[in-house]
């Protein structure tokens, strides 16, 4: 348990390391909220109208540190302050509209790529040098390599707007959010397919692979041999013991590709008109808007860092190495 | 789009963890997604689905004292006294029925309609004005068209009856009249409870504007439908807003027919209207120019000869054919545009400017070498300190007709000797650096007002000339004239239109002469409207509204007029 506690400390320090980070790097680029808010929302604004705005936004010329300790202050309360490019807006209200449907489409785009990616490749690896293996690993690489904006726009040309097959945006069809029933929910996922697809198809590529590399290392492992050898069934040996193996360092992949769910697909909201974070955090960048930017940028630190914890607990259960202090 | 980076050989179980990481998610979606019952929602094709707010993640609030709130909070839930409209030229009256100056200009009283309701029943008065702008006094934060008067020159807002509102000045400045009819009414029954009005949400607004109940609020789309009180006749039911995040997506969603007003798309005649011309329809009618603006602060910059001779290289029919379709006209010598200001623009001054407004590379190559910008050996003109005359021009990108506007600025400047660097920027940075005047040259647009006088003001008088370093909107080429100021004050203190008239044709003179900025052609306000469901839009036959969703004052005047068609 030692071992816990030591990777826990090192995520606290992380975490106020993130923390601190968050809070001056926004202020390190050249740019000032309110002329931005002037510039891009009114075109009968003038420089009155520029220093109420400050004053109201709370943009005080106190000392950096002076406001660095307020703002722990904050964030220790969970007082994220209001947005200034949405004031006077709440940021965690902002947050709590769009995360949802970051999460919703975030795991399910990262677990169906984990699922299938691992799938293809285990096939690829247990008729290696077949038909399959020669074909799949290649065009899912190709796909891949694809600008996933384009593919992206591609797909939403052909399937949303001419052959109409599914919606051209939002993540269901009420204006109100839908109730929490079999239609409700089939209406969420109707709009989900489209968007999860496209991310699916470009990420497929390396989980394919990856996997396809692990299973042919392992299929020249002695003890498969031996399993074999004993007179297993191919389905047992293949499921049992040669998958069961070769999924470990996808499933570290996953790790990593999770905690990443927050900071958004910005890309696919932008295509499908999906709701979510990440146009959230382009859009607060883009306005110099500290307080949402350091609220989203706080999010995806946190869940990187407990999404990596939490691998980093498992090692613990399950490989003895690390058990015996030889670390990962 | 996720990209795992590193694969870390390490061994561990997955299903129970998968499993658990799995259901957590999606428990969580379900209850962040599932927080109101369906409501019976009035049906969409009995709203006006127009494209007006980007993004996602909205939030009810409808603040109207916020530029960032709402897209409906000051386009259909509250209400001016009067609203200047840009395609007639007219204030046309609205929670007022009509103004009056005193002799001495230094009161000005507003007699407002008796009909008016706010949506909750309560009767709107003369106290609700007066409240108003009691309110922007006391908080300086409450942004709105009327900001800072109580700074520059009103002194007092009273209700002298029910239905009359007297504002006295604290010196003679009759161009306030228009920031304060502009300026949109809240209910004080309802606005004087409250804490703090700059940080109040106004999540269940209560407005005289035709709109004002929150039908339905979703993520990304909301609607609002009609005002029960609405004090002019209503022929549709309610409006429908869609966030978009993306200027493609824009476009599918019109050519699709799903927007009734509003978005852009390019090349509208070819791309748009063709696929029904019966139906869909744009105006673009223009309300400002876009100008080349020099930062005089630079030593040769700060030369009109300069400036005149770069305006002389300038193609500008070539910008607004590949800028904006062709859909333009150069811009004049005044600087100011022909549409809104036509009563405004001295002939004689357009006709003096052409020397310097109408292209003629030879003129300017001439002008340069007489002033003694000679040549390098490069080819590059060098300034009088011996610097070569060269510049950066910075526009943001993704403002496609602006970049394409500089590409050519570039070019035609390379001609004469001058060597411009075309540098797209984030519009963000853009705007920092235009404001704070750490510029060579750069795209900008006048304010649309309802005079020529703040045109003059933002451009030319040293009142409006901030350090560079310190953030301003206006004057950011830094151009200041001491007489300029003098001329203006006059103005301020006219009620008399046609002294008021000459001064602005002396103004234009001024600017013909100076050349602060470079005009460079007239920037359409863009416009796109659907008739399949809704009929009455204004249009280049019938302009009597403005067509742009983004002009805070446009919409209020075209809600009244529109109808649903009959099925």
């Amino acid at each position: 348990m030692l071992y816990i506690a030591k990777r826990l400390a090192f995520y606290v320090l992380a975490a106020f390391v993130a923390i601190t980070v968050n809070f001056f790097l926004p202020r390190l680029t050249p740019g000032d909220p309110a002329s931005t808010i002037v510039a891009t929302y009114s075109t009968t604004l003038n420089e009155e109208s520029l220093a109420a705005l400050r004053q109201a936004y709370g943009l005080t010329d106190d000392p950096l540190f002076q406001q660095y300790l307020t703002y722990l202050g904050n964030i220790l309360r969970g007082d994220f302050g209001r947005s200034l490019s949405n004031f006077p807006a709440q940021v965690s209200d902002i947050i709590a509209a769009g995360i949802g449907w970051s999460v919703l489409l975030g795991l399910t785009s990262v677990l169906l790529s984990f699922v299938i990616g691992s799938a293809l490749g285990a096939l690829a690896a247990w008729r290696r040098g077949g038909i399959f293996d020669r074909v799949a690993p290649p065009v899912l690489l190709f796909l891949g390599s694809f600008p996933y904006f384009f593919l992206a726009l591609l797909l939403f040309y052909f399937f949303c707007f001419k052959l109409k097959w599914f919606p051209m945006g939002n993540a269901y069809s009420s204006v109100n959010p839908p109730p929490f029933t079999l239609s409700g929910i089939g209406d969420v996922l109707y709009h989900l397919i489209a968007p999860a697809f496209t991310v699916v198809l470009v990420s497929l590529g390396p989980w394919t692979l990856n996997m396809r590399n692990a299973m042919i290392g392992v299929l020249s492992e002695d003890y498969l041999t031996l399993a074999e050898a004993k007179g297993l069934k191919p389905r047992r040996v293949l499921f049992s013991h040669a998958v069961r193996t070769a999924l470990l360092p996808n499933v570290t992949a996953l790790g990593a590709a999770i905690g990443g769910v927050f900071s958004g697909q910005l890309l696919t909201e932008i295509v499908f008109t999906y709701p979510g974070l990440g146009y959230s955090l382009m859009r607060a960048v883009s306005a110099v808007d500290y307080p949402l930017m350091q609220a989203l940028f706080l999010i995806i630190t946190l869940s990187v860092l407990a999404a990596n914890f939490i691998v980093d607990t498992l090692y613990v259960l399950l490989d003895p190495r690390v058990r015996a202090g030889q670390g990962a | 789009m996720h990209r795992h980076t590193s694969l870390k050989k390490s061994p561990w179980h997955l299903s129970r963890s998968l499993r658990a990481l799995a259901l957590a998610g999606l428990a969580g979606v379900a209850a962040l997604s599932a927080p109101l019952p369906a409501m019976a929602e009035v049906p969409l094709d009995q709203l006006v689905r127009i494209v007006a707010e980007g993004g996602n993640s909205f939030t009810r609030t409808f603040n109207p004292f916020s530029p960032t709130a709402r897209w409906v909070s000051t386009r259909t839930m509250y209400e001016p006294t009067m609203i200047q409209n840009y395609a007639t030229g007219q204030l046309d009256p609205w929670l007022a029925t009509g103004y009056e100056w005193s002799a001495d200009a230094l009161t000005l009283t507003l007699t407002l309609r008796d009909d008016v309701k706010w949506s909750d029943g309560e009767a709107f008065s003369a106290d609700d004005v007066a409240f108003t702008f009691n309110l922007m006094k006391d908080n300086p934060g409450l942004i709105g068209p009327a900001a800072g008067a109580f700074g520059q020159y009103l002194s007092a807002v009273e209700a002298v009856d029910a239905k009359t509102v007297k504002f006295t000045f604290s010196t003679a400045y009759t161009p306030g009249l228009y920031a304060i009819v502009d300026q949109f009414i809240v209910p004080e029954h309802v606005w004087k409870d409250v804490a703090d009005p700059v940080t109040f949400e106004n999540s269940e607004p209560v407005g005289t504007g035709p709109f004002t109940t929150i039908d339905a609020f979703g993520t990304d789309r909301y609607q609002v439908t009609q005002n029960p009180n609405y004090w002019q006749p209503l022929n549709i039911e309610g409006v429908f807003v869609q966030g978009f995040n993306g200027n493609d997506q824009v476009s599918a969603a019109v050519l699709s027919g799903n927007i009734d007003w509003g978005g852009l798309v390019p090349d509208p005649d070819t791309t748009f209207v063709a696929l029904d011309p019966e139906h869909f329809g744009y105006w673009w009618p223009r309300t400002s120019v876009v100008m080349l603006l020099a930062n005089t602060t630079d030593g040769a910059l700060g030369d009109t000869t300069v400036r005149k001779a770069m305006s002389l290289a300038l193609d500008r029919q070539r910008m607004i054919n590949t800028g904006v379709w062709g859909k333009s006209v150069p811009g004049n010598a005044t600087g100011l545009p022909e549409g809104p200001f036509k009563d405004w623009i001295d002939p004689a001054v357009v006709e003096a400017g052409a020397s310097w407004v109408n292209i003629d590379p030879d003129a300017a190559n001439k002008m340069l070498d007489d002033a003694g910008y000679a040549r390098g050996a490069d080819g590059i003109r060098v300034d009088k300190e011996g610097q070569p005359m060269a510049y950066d021009i910075i526009v943001p990108s993704g403002w496609n007709d602006w970049v394409s506007a500089s590409q050519i600025v570039a070019e035609n400047l390379a001609d004469i000797g001058i060597n411009v660097t075309l540098r797209t920027t984030t519009a963000d940075s853009w705007t920092n650096s235009t404001f704070t005047g750490q510029f060579d040259l750069s795209l900008g647009t006048a304010q649309r007002t309802a005079t020529p006088f703040e045109f003059y003001r933002n451009n030319m008088a040293t009142s409006s000339v901030q350090p560079v370093g310190t953030a301003s909107p206006n004057n950011q080429q830094r151009y200041g004239d001491p007489a300029v100021d003098e001329l203006l004050a006059k103005f301020a203190a006219s009620t008399d239109a046609t002294e008021q008239k000459a001064i602005i044709a002396e103004l234009e003179g001024m600017f013909n002469e100076a050349a602060p900025a470079i005009p460079l052609y007239e920037q359409p306000d863009w416009g796109l409207y659907n008739t399949t469901r809704f009929t009455g839009f204004p249009n280049a036959e019938n302009a009597y509204a403005p067509l742009s969703l983004q002009m805070t004052n446009g919409p209020l005047l075209v809600w009244p007029k529109l109808e649903r068609r009959a099925e």
